[in-house]
């Protein structure tokens, strides 16, 4: 910089000691013109301190007044003049006249500043959401909070959203108990110890990758009050029928949450439909991670037979006649700054009964037969899950995770058919043992270049017995209505190995992805046929003995590069497959190379945007599709694989065009989506109307077309949002039915849905909607289903301490060959009441007040229509009461 | 003859441009009601008027999102998406700043000319921090509900400020308030200047002082909330209310948190 030069003049003028002085004159140039805007400063001798400022007028005049203590500096300088100093000192004088000329000094300034200590720390820990300004008092459990905080959705399964998307996790002061599981946090955990919760984007589960992975995860962060942290605090929940004291829940959540150590430790018990593993089941076998260098998330044995169905489109409580107990112990223990470690118990005993009644009609070509089945199922089910997770930051770059996992199940089904007026009992015996190991090792080697090392083993049995004793259908040497037992087992052994380097430049944002693998899943699959004589079955049709062997080794690659409203992503992959197979002592082996890719394009410009993609993806047949010989799948279905090694690839090409964002006005959407599967597996059906064959087949071509717009609009004026979706969606497939022709199978489905919502700022509110769903299958003959779903809730919030909430549901349908339209009403109610300055809240609430016992639906496949009858809970009336502590 | 009045003409212009002090400063503001997502100020001198405005915004939506950290502000109150344009008269000492005020949650605004005197009284600190090649002095005031911290240099000799933070002496490095809110980091530094100032006279009309404007912005405030809190509400799912509290006014994160003197 050219620096203003400083000329000191000797000037010394005596001024009396310590007094208020006033200081007046003119600054003029060399040309005697006056000057303006002269800064004109009194500091002391020693020029550290500002005594006093003022500026020069348009006349060049100065006023200033300050306390002079024995010698003082006053300063004048301006913008393109040389400043000029002048010592003065104290005398008797109050006033002090002093007239300046300055002389000019050009100035060239061109800079920029470099601020070292930025004061703007963005730290990880900044609030975002003060607990207090949206909580009124009335929640109980963190979900009830994160539910009246903009931008956070919470849906009636518990499943907590931001925008439109899932959170990763859920966490305690940075701590992380139950990863996807968080629910059991969400729906237990009181709120008054939460200061403030903060929502985490672009979130990385390992701090390592943070900025350089590509991270459109979310995830919420509970901060704790400071007092909270030494205390043990919790809630009880005990609710109870006040009618026939029957129906009860009991809940209890006991925590501690300080720096160094986490507690958590948790016991439900009830008998009201709710279900207390439905949350564990995320947390033992989390699904739609895609966490990078995560490997084997999705692989896991396969079950053979599953015998349960519940009703789609309809709340799950009301057909769970359950008896659930649920323990579990956790800790998150940090013996060291850099060591973490964490363990999860998990106890869990359930009892389910089920009510089903079906009338399944089967039309096609020349079968024509009415199946009906009266099914009541016993289920009962123990649980024991245990993981160990260890975090260790080795240094500021590097760190090592290691997380354990095992899962011990046992259940025993049992139940009773009637079947066309046979009586069928089913027993089923099924256990699951799952090991699994996860390594991660993860290096940061530079600013935006990560390296990490991956390892994964997973061992998973799932040995299932199942004995029918009335078999409907003639297998070779065994007659009908024989006792019958199959006893099943896949299991799978998992190993890979990944090394993935992440690279992202800081300046143009541009980013590299490589990953160099290898997977081996190894699928061990046994089943036989059994009469209760232990008279082994001779035909080698209904028996399996598979081995298979598929491994995978890749190079994947992804390229993401944003330019000034775009961006663009690009993706890569080498496979190179090697298959083995091994049935009855007979092996063959595959070696098969291949590529997927893919790329996307996203445009975005104020409230516009437009995403398009397309992928094409090659995916390995698995042991499902594998295997040759049938195994039962059901009382009366038996199912086989392809035999053979096979590869299905698939495209699918999007678009989506999204107008303003989830607060705005107006808020529109419009998606279409195609899919293209090349080659695809179906079945070839031998049907009878005492069983079904499943044969699988691979044939070419599936189409699939889905059409979706969204408008929403909120009508200032009434105070109401307006959402409505309108969806079509289309999908031509084919399949075999008794070894005839290739059956062409057309299905074409429609939905509507309009929903009201208010958002009054007073006591009352109400949300009312209406969906229309329309189901039409093409095959033989054209046959249709129309759902229709329609509900108001209304809210009264009487005042702080008392909230009421009705809701109402009317659910029908009609379709082909229904002569008149069947409605189901349902009405809840809840009522609370938070007893003002005291931890305890009672509250009052009924079930099914129309006391609707029986509920149908009707679906209709390429093969016919099902007729559904599902028993419900009956209307019940609770009182809670539920205190924190 | 003709080559000395050339000359004389030379001079005339010379010394007339040096007399008009021009200098050019962009400021880094960093608020904390825009999410702490930066945007970039300039401030004009020209003679004895100056102007300051936006010239670049990062992300301007309710929800704001920081780039390196991931946090996502989401915003209750309407954002600053409309910066104030002001121009200030150091002659009259007087500031007219154009600027905006929505009643109905940020979909519609009102614009206002707002006229107010100079009214920043800084109480100056013996301590003194290097910036750079700046070396800079300590100043604080209360202002608008906010206390501020000012970091400037005698080295750079104008009391110009970026946004009313005029009356220091010197250029400020950077101005902070006590909460971290609101942060005015001078980015860029350019005298003298090519630019020349524009003012759209329109400012000057139809001006309303500052005790109309704080009442009409309060009004304007309820309303905002109100509009803004039934939107939401009608968005949520089943199942789910809300209940905001009052906000305190210490709480609010707007620049201007009070009008008293």
């Amino acid at each position: 910089m050219k620096s203003i030069t400083f000329i000191l003049l000797g000037f010394f003028i005596s001024t009396s000691l310590s007094a208020q002085k006033i200081i007046t004159g003119f600054v003029k140039d060399k040309k005697n013109e006056p000057v303006m805007f002269i800064n004109v400063i009194l500091k002391d001798s020693a020029n550290t301190r500002t005594l006093a400022f003022t500026q020069t007028n348009e006349n060049g005049y100065y006023e200033l007044s300050g306390v002079i203590k024995e010698k003082c500096q006053l300063s004048f300088s301006g913008i393109g003049y040389e400043t000029k100093r002048l010592m003065i000192e104290s005398n008797s004088n109050n006033q002090l006249k002093l007239d300046v000329e300055l002389e000019q000094s050009p100035i060239v300034l061109n800079e920029v500043i470099v601020h070292a200590d930025l004061p703007i720390r963005e730290k990880k820990d900044t609030v975002v959401f003060s607990v207090k300004a949206f909580a009124d008092g009335t929640e109980q459990v963190i979900e009830d909070l994160l539910k009246k905080i903009p931008g956070i959705s919470v849906d009636e399964k518990g499943v907590i959203k931001v925008g439109n998307k899932e959170i990763e996790r859920l966490m305690i002061d940075g701590d992380d108990f139950f990863e996807k599981g968080y629910k059991i946090i969400a729906k237990n955990m009181p709120v008054h110890p939460v200061e403030k919760v903060e929502l985490l984007q672009h979130y990385s589960k390992n701090h390592l990758l943070k900025g350089v992975e590509d991270s459109e995860k979310y995830a919420l962060n509970l901060r704790l009050k400071e007092e909270a942290k030494r205390f043990w605090f919790g809630n009880i929940n005990v609710t109870l029928s006040p009618i026939n004291l029957q129906q009860y829940l009991f809940k209890s959540n006991l925590m501690n949450f300080g720096n160094k150590n986490k507690f958590y430790f948790l016991t439900n018990a009830n008998n009201i439909g709710v279900d207390a593993i439905g949350d564990v089941e995320e947390l033992i076998r989390p699904v739609g991670l895609d966490d990078i260098g995560s490997i084997g998330d999705d692989q896991q044995a396969y079950k053979t037979i599953n015998i349960i169905s519940t009703p789609t489109n309809f709340s799950k409580n009301r057909t769970n006649f359950n008896n659930d107990k649920l323990i579990s112990l956790n800790s998150i223990f940090n013996p060291t700054q850099k060591l973490k470690i964490k363990s999860i118990i998990f106890l869990n005993s359930t009892a389910n009964n089920f009510f089903n009644k079906t009338i399944n009609t089967v039309a096609v070509k020349d079968i024509n037969f009415v199946n009906t089945e009266d099914y009541r199922l016993f289920k009962n089910g123990k649980v024991i899950f245990g993981k160990l997770d260890l975090t260790h930051d080795i240094s500021k770059n590097q760190n090592f995770q290691s997380i354990n996992k095992f899962s011990i199940s046992d259940n025993r089904d049992k139940s009773n058919i009637l079947f066309n007026d046979i009586y069928i009992s089913e027993k089923m015996l099924f256990r699951n043992h799952l090991i699994d190991n996860k390594n991660t090792y993860t290096i940061k080697l530079k600013q935006g270049r990560v390296f990490l090392l991956n390892t994964r083993i997973i061992d998973d049995r799932s040995p299932q017995n199942y004995q029918i004793n009335n078999f409907q259908y003639q297998i070779s040497n065994f007659s009908e209505n024989s006792n019958i037992a199959q006893n099943s087992e896949n299991r799978m052994r998992f190993y890979a190995v990944e090394s993935s380097l992440l690279n992202k430049s800081n300046l143009t944002k541009r980013r590299l992805e490589l990953h160099l693998g290898s997977t081996l899943r190894d699928d061990l699959l046994i089943s036989d046929f059994n009469t209760d004589k232990s008279k082994p079955l001779w035909n080698n049709d209904y028996k399996n003995l598979v081995r298979y062997i598929s491994n995978d080794t890749y190079l994947k690659s992804k390229y993401f590069f944003p330019l000034k409203n775009f961006s663009a992503t690009a993706n890569l992959e080498i496979h190179q497959l090697y298959n083995y197979l091994n049935e009855n002592n007979i092996s063959r082996n595959q070696t098969y190379t291949f590529l997927n890719h893919g790329a996307n394009l996203d445009w975005n410009k104020q409230k516009h945007r437009i995403n398009t993609s397309y992928n094409y993806n090659i995916t390995n047949a698995s042991i499902i599709e594998v295997y040759n010989h049938y195994i039962l799948t059901g009382f009366r279905n038996l199912t086989r694989g392809s035999g053979d090694f096979n590869q299905i690839d698939a495209s699918t090409y999007k678009i989506n065009y999204q107008f303003g964002n989830w607060n705005d006005r107006t808020f529109a959407n419009l998606s279409v989506m195609y899919i293209k599967n090349h080659n695809f597996f179906t079945t070839n059906t031998t049907i009878s109307p005492t069983m079904s064959k499943l044969d699988k087949v691979l044939f070419n071509d599936r189409n699939q077309i889905n059409y979706t717009i969204n408008y929403d609009y909120y009508i200032k004026s009434l105070k109401t949002r307006i959402k409505t979706e309108a969806m079509f969606s289309f999908a031509d497939y084919k399949n075999i039915i008794n070894d005839t022709e290739l059956r062409f199978i057309k299905s074409k489905n429609y939905l509507y849905s309009l929903e009201l919502r208010s958002g009054f700022k007073g006591m009352f509110n109400y949300y009312i909607g209406t969906k229309w769903n329309d189901n039409n299958i093409q095959a033989y003959r054209n046959i249709k289903v129309i759902n229709n779903i329609s509900f108001l809730d209304l809210s009264l919030n009487l005042n702080k301490n008392i909230v009421a909430q009705l809701q109402c549901e009317r659910y029908s349908f009609t379709g082909t060959s229904i002569r008149k339209s069947n409605s189901y009403y349902f009405t809840d109610f809840d009522i609370k009441y938070a007893i003002p300055k005291n931890k305890l809240s009672i509250s009052l609430s009924g079930k099914n007040l129309f006391n609707t016992t029986i509920y149908h639906n009707y679906t209709v496949n390429d093969i016919g229509s099902v007729y559904n009858e599902y028993r419900l809970l009956p209307r019940f009336v609770l009182l809670r009461a539920e205190y924190s502590f | 003859m003709k080559k000395l009045l050339m000359l004389c003409v030379i001079w005339v212009v010379y010394s007339n441009t040096y007399s008009q002090t021009s200098i050019r400063a962009i400021y880094k503001t960093i608020l904390a009601s825009n999410g702490k997502s930066p945007v970039y100020e300039e401030l004009l001198l020209q003679g004895d008027k100056s102007t300051y405005k936006l010239i670049e915004r990062v992300k301007p939506e309710k929800v704001i999102v920081d780039e390196n950290t991931g946090i996502v502000a989401l915003n209750p109150d309407t954002p600053d998406s409309i910066h104030t344009y002001l121009v200030s008269n150091h002659k009259a000492k007087m500031i007219f700043s154009k600027t905006f005020l929505s009643s109905d949650g940020g979909d519609s605004y009102k614009e206002y000319h707002v006229k107010e005197p100079f009214d920043v009284k800084w109480t100056f600190h013996n301590e003194s921090i290097k910036i750079g090649t700046y070396n800079c002095r300590k100043a604080t005031t209360n202002f608008r509900g906010r206390t501020y911290t000012a970091w400037y240099t005698e080295q750079i000799p104008i009391s110009v400020g970026p946004w009313k933070l005029h009356g220091l002496p010197g250029l400020a490095v950077k101005i902070q308030d006590n909460k971290d809110e609101v942060t005015f980091l001078l980015d860029k530094v350019e005298a003298p200047t090519n630019r020349s100032i524009n003012i759209n006279n329109s400012i000057y009309q139809n001006t309303v002082d500052l005790g109309t404007f704080a009442k009409l912005k309060k009004i304007a405030h309820e309303r905002s909330e109100e509009a803004f809190i039934s939107k939401l509400l009608s968005q949520l799912p089943r199942g789910a209310t809300i209940q905001k509290n009052e906000s305190s006014e210490d709480k609010s994160l707007d620049l201007e948190k009070t009008f008293e003197k």
